[in-house]
């Protein structure tokens, strides 16, 4: 009889783990095969991060647009404002990112873009993070910032992003001639040499992983300027 | 087995605690205290006193050399500076004969009455002082007291609502003062007549010391290394808190009698002995032992917290511990803008009283109050008396502090905030829900609270709740609340009557009122309208653009055409009964001034547009037929036509032709000065007054 219980129990707490919806600040969004399914009215459902009465966390939203040749569309921007060391707000291939945002379509339902940005990265997380996008996506083509203040890989697979950009000064290869170039699109055939060179014994670097949908990566191309975590995104 | 062990060691415990032995710590009144000695053997009695008198001895050693303060500095933090200084004058006073003939000046004396038992308290706010008056150094004597028609003493007052007083103001002021020079190298004490300075720190150009309360100091000057007096530039003064002398002083009294009584065998000269302790001394030694425990937490707490909760803490233990801890000497932090050579302190040597007879007057602008909070000074607790001075509520609660007619708050202990609704008729609070507090008094019958979670709602003076705790800010415009509520960051407006009832639109996102009370909103789909003072959603929200054009009635209104062209999108005025007063054919409007405004109407030419004068109802009071057209100032405005600038009237009427062919420009003063006026001035430099005069 006891057996019974028990297992009716088990079976019970089985199913309220799978039923259970993530929530901001409570639980840690995990972004590895991330399929921009998170429903926004439980993610968001505590309104005390939004009202500045929350003791670890501060969010922000404010309401953009694109108006361009061919696109005319609005999105929701939310971005962590006060974050807790303590209490990590995403991870990818196990590393801990600090400072969340996510962009939402105009009615504010669906997840367009998850923003996951740590400034305290080790050589070890910037490899963990490649290592774990290399395997979950495609290779495409590294982007340089124009101001050469930073790095964006970008992966894609099928209609998914991810844009992973690193704090990396590249200014010396510039004045050099010897600007980094991944051309090739094959793990073991890229030049992560000097990538690694750059991360190299570094404990706190600044990182940003967007994941996106690639509608909004083409509608972002569009977009006079950006605003928060997103000024990272494009060269 | 481990309940069993747990349970054991409690009762072992608990028992320890109950059979700790009686003695002058944990016991409150004399009587008890000298039955417990007496009624000891001798011996025993013998180590309880002094062991009690070692107690004492060790407590306000413990606690003897404590200080407390709390300083927050401003001003140049007396930093030095390598630019040359200007030499200031020497401190000096005011003549005695100023001071007198200014204080006779002071017209009127205003009474703000504290209602208190065993009598009512009093404020004094003089009328216009004179600047050599101090108005701190004025002492008041009450001397009688009117009500109605009749007189009464001060001693009999009570918690009668007084009309006016009999007042005489005395006011002390320095007639003579001595200068206490010190020279950097002077870093320890300086002696002056009985007092003594003592130096804590000294640098350059900074110099922190102490001095007695009783030494009046009056001003602060220093001599540089070039000679030059200079002012400080920085000053940070405050009391230093420490131990009560009188209580030092009793518990040494205490000490004293312990010691001797353990010497006497003799039951009666004992009791004789230890009668000579005062019942107040139990009470002294109960507050310093909690002085002493509540010291030890705060020093404990005060490694881990932030400086404005630290400082929350101390004024909070040194409000509780008010007997205990009191002003014993001042602290003086000063800074110069050079290194100085002496550092001259200004003290007064001599001073002189004034008086002066008042009638004082009790008003306020608080005066219609129905219900307000006294203080009974007997044990420290506030009640409610009504305008007739008749106890409503009896002085039970702690600190209590009248909102409004209808909820008072109680504050306990600085942390718990507890609000209450009076029922006058049945003299009585009512508690409201725990955690709302009373956020701000919006009407005679509307008040505004939130609740635990910071959500606003508002109660009327029946406190029947009018709007929901569901927003995060609430204001009342005239007739009207506007309530904006929060979404995941992202406010929404709602509105609703004063009667509670709730304007039904569509969601609004964003709101502003003018003077009159209108209310210019925004659609979340982007489109705007205007909601008027009584509530009616007047103009539908469907413009592109719609904004206030004046602070009464007027907006102007534009739809954006598809094509997005500027001569398509021209502007028209509508007002707030929703009636277009202008079609969509204006290209700009300048903002009012003097009650008309500029409108420019396009031409056929891209370039060049014709403007005339609309007035405040939206109507064109001046024909457009210019190419310029400014804004009215002194009752004329600088025109353009055909190249030519003039001046015209409100009717049109040309006054003045300005007697240049260069441009002319309307020049305002940027003085704050109003007198001095805006002008107009050519294009060859020559100025031009408000109607045209050329000026010199």
């Amino acid at each position: 009889m006891k057996k019974y219980i028990l297992t009716i129990w088990i079976f019970f707490f089985a199913l309220a783990s799978c039923g259970k919806s993530k929530q901001y600040g409570v639980d840690i969004l995990k972004l590895d095969n991330f399929n921009f399914d998170l429903n926004i009215e439980d993610f968001f459902q505590d309104e005390s991060i939004f009202r500045g009465t929350n003791d670890n966390f501060s969010v922000s939203s404010s309401e953009e647009s694109i108006e361009g040749d061919s696109i005319k569309m609005g999105y929701i921007q939310y971005s962590t404002t006060s974050t807790s060391l303590k209490h990590p707000l995403a991870s990818y291939a196990d590393v801990k990112f600090e400072s969340l945002g996510i962009v939402t379509d105009e009615a504010d339902e669906k997840v367009l873009m998850a923003i996951a940005a740590t400034d305290y990265a080790s050589e070890a997380d910037i490899e963990k993070i490649i290592n774990r996008l290399i395997s979950e996506y495609d290779m495409s083509e590294p982007i340089f910032k124009n101001s050469y203040e930073g790095i964006n890989l970008i992966f894609t697979k099928g209609n998914k992003l991810a844009n992973f950009y690193m704090d990396i000064s590249i200014d010396e290869e510039k004045n050099s001639g010897g600007l980094i170039e991944i051309k090739e699109k094959k793990v073991s055939d890229i030049d992560y040499k000097k990538i690694k060179m750059k991360v190299k014994d570094k404990k706190e670097l600044s990182c940003i992983l967007f994941l996106t949908l690639d509608s909004f990566d083409k509608a972002l191309d569009e977009a006079r300027s950006f605003s928060g975590d997103l000024t990272r995104y494009r060269n | 087995m481990k309940l069993y062990i747990s349970l054991y060691l409690l009762i072992i415990l608990n028992l320890s605690v109950s059979c700790k032995e009686k003695s002058i710590e944990n016991i409150s009144n004399k009587k008890e205290y000298v039955e417990l000695v007496c009624n000891l053997s001798e011996n025993a009695r013998k180590t309880r006193l002094l062991e009690d008198a070692a107690y004492l001895t060790g407590l306000l050693d413990s606690i003897k050399d404590v200080r407390l303060y709390y300083s927050m500095s401003f001003g140049g933090g007396g930093v030095s500076s390598n630019k040359d200084i200007k030499e200031v004058a020497a401190f000096s006073l005011p003549l005695a004969d100023n001071v007198v003939s200014d204080f006779s000046l002071i017209k009127d004396l205003n009474a703000e009455q504290k209602f208190e038992l065993p009598n009512s308290d009093f404020k004094f706010h003089p009328g216009s002082i004179p600047d050599i008056i101090n108005e701190n150094d004025i002492k008041y004597e009450l001397k009688k007291v009117f009500i109605k028609n009749t007189t009464i003493e001060p001693n009999n007052l009570k918690l009668q609502r007084a009309d006016s007083l009999l007042v005489t103001a005395n006011y002390t002021f320095v007639t003579a003062f001595d200068t206490i020079i010190i020279h950097p190298e002077m870093k320890d004490k300086i002696l002056y007549n009985n007092y003594s300075l003592d130096v804590d720190e000294a640098d350059d150009n900074k110099i922190e010391l102490e001095y007695p309360l009783d030494l009046q100091v009056i001003g602060y000057q220093a001599i540089s290394k070039d000679n030059k007096l200079m002012n400080n530039n920085s000053l940070s003064s405050f009391p230093i808190y420490g131990l009560n002398p009188e209580v030092i002083r009793r518990i040494e009294k205490t000490v004293a009698i312990l010691k001797a009584a353990s010497d006497i065998n003799d039951q009666e000269a004992l009791k004789q002995e230890l009668e000579k302790i005062e019942n107040v001394d139990f009470d002294i030694i109960k507050g310093l032992k909690g002085a002493k425990i509540g010291y030890e937490q705060i020093k404990e707490n005060n490694e881990d917290q932030e400086i404005l909760e630290m400082i929350r803490q101390l004024k909070a233990y040194m409000r509780k511990y008010a007997d205990i801890f009191v002003p014993i000497k001042q602290h003086l932090e000063l800074g110069f803008p050079q290194p100085y050579n002496k550092l001259l302190i200004y003290v007064s040597s001599n001073t002189r009283t004034i008086s002066r007879d008042f009638i004082a007057t009790c008003e306020s602008e608080d005066d219609n109050w129905e219900y307000n909070v006294y203080l009974d000074n007997t044990s420290g607790k506030y009640g409610v008396i009504d305008s007739k001075s008749n106890i409503v509520i009896p002085a039970s609660y702690s600190y209590l502090i009248q909102k409004n007619d209808s909820f008072f708050q109680e504050n306990i202990n600085n942390d718990t905030i507890i609000t209450y609704y009076l029922i006058p008729e049945e003299k009585k609070f009512e508690k409201l829900p725990d955690n709302i507090y009373f956020v701000d008094y919006l009407n005679d019958n509307l008040t505004l609270f939130s609740n635990k979670d910071s959500y606003q709602g508002v109660l009327d003076k029946n406190r029947k709740e009018v709007i929901p705790y569901q927003y995060d800010n609430i204001s009342l415009f005239d007739n009207l609340i506007m309530c904006a509520k929060s979404k995941r960051g992202r406010y929404t407006y709602e509105f609703y009557k004063t009667d509670g009832t709730k304007i039904d639109l569509p969601v609004i996102v964003d709101a502003h009122a003018n003077k009159k009370g209108n209310f210019l909103l925004k659609g979340k789909n982007k489109k705007k309208g205007v909601l008027n003072q009584d509530g009616i959603l007047s103009v539908p929200i469907e413009y592109d653009y719609l904004n206030f054009l004046n602070d009464n009635d007027l907006f102007v209104y534009q739809n954006i055409e598809n094509d997005n062209k500027s001569e398509n999108n021209l502007f028209g005025i509508i007002n707030t009964s929703g009636k277009i007063l202008s079609q969509p054919v204006i290209k700009y409007i300048n903002s009012f001034s003097e009650g008309l405004a500029a409108v420019y109407f396009p031409t056929k030419s891209d370039w060049e547009d014709i403007a005339g004068y609309i007035d405040e109802n939206g109507q064109i009071v001046i024909k457009p037929i210019y190419s310029e057209a400014g804004n009215f100032y002194k009752g004329y405005a600088l025109v353009q036509k055909d190249n030519k600038y003039f001046l015209i009237d409100k009717k049109g009427i040309r006054i003045i032709n300005f007697p240049t062919d260069s441009s002319i420009w309307f020049i305002e003063s940027d003085s704050e000065d109003q007198d001095i006026d805006n002008y107009y001035e050519s294009g060859d430099g020559k100025k031009y007054n408000y109607k045209g005069d050329p000026i010199r």
